[in-house]
């Protein structure tokens, strides 16, 4: 009978298997590379009209304009009757801010008018310099 | 080794970082054209309203009527999220208000109105 004897050297040094470890993290570094997306949208801010006690000022200064966005797209100065091209809009809020430098200006929207031409009427607001700017639903009284 | 496992872990710890998750309506929409729109950087979820008014998030579309469990649970997951408002310029512009109001009404603060600056 044979006898097998095991003379074997333990290895001097143990070395930690790197490959598991790499592809792993490879993985997931290529998971949230192909995951990020770098999405950039812009928007414009909304406020609402805020009802202010009424203020003692001229009779003969208007301190508020209230653009109307109706249903057809065309825009209307609410309380002069008025109707403006989109075009003229700027031009308009920029005369009135001249009377009321810190004039407020309110856009009423129609229900069935697009939002397109009211984020147009917003942005000529904006390019005029208003500092108060809100656009609310359009009450049937407003009509 | 050692380098590449570093820079890989550095790459990895970036994207880590820098990975948002924005949810989007999955949808295209013609957004309206505005000057004066400003690039919100945070964007935590993207509300997409169609040509024809309807209401897309997360890649379906949604009623009016449950859009507000919807953003309950959002800004339970997300609070401090910003919420965007992608409409499409011939929608209506009701439906774009009405979601503002509903947004503001669950407690998001920062909503936007979507428009393309570019």
């Amino acid at each position: 009978m044979k006898k097998i004897i095991i003379t074997g050297r333990r290895p001097a040094a143990t070395e930690l298997n790197m490959a598991p470890l790499i592809d792993m993290i490879f993985i997931l570094l290529i998971f949230f590379l192909v995951t990020t997306s770098f999405v950039n949208e812009a928007g414009l801010e909304r406020k609402k009209p805020q009802p202010s006690p009424p203020k003692q000022t001229d009779i003969e200064k208007r301190t508020n304009v209230t653009l109307g966005v109706m249903a057809d797209n065309s825009i209307w100065d609410q309380e002069e009757g008025r109707s403006i091209h989109i075009k003229s809009v700027r031009a308009y809020i920029e005369n009135f801010l001249i009377e009321a430098p810190k004039g407020t200006v309110v856009i009423a929207a129609d229900k069935d008018s697009q939002i397109g031409t009211v984020v147009k009427v917003m942005d000529a607001c904006r390019l005029a310099g208003v500092e108060n700017l809100s656009v609310a639903p359009m009450t049937s009284g407003e009509r | 080794m050692a380098p590449l496992i570093d820079m890989i872990f550095i790459l990895l710890i970036f994207f880590l970082v820098t990975a948002s998750f924005v949810k989007t309506p999955g949808i295209d929409i013609q957004k309206p054209f505005a000057e004066t729109a400003e690039d919100r950087k945070k964007t935590n979820l993207v509300i997409g309203v169609a040509q024809d008014s309807t209401i897309w998030v997360e890649g379906r579309m949604i009623d009016i009527r449950d859009i507000r469990s919807y953003l309950e649970r959002f800004l339970q997951e997300t609070p401090n999220g910003t919420v965007v408002i992608s409409a499409d310029e011939d929608s209506r512009s009701e439906i774009t208000l009405l979601l503002h109001d509903a947004c503001q009404g669950v407690g998001i603060r920062e909503v936007y109105i979507g428009a393309a600056n570019e």
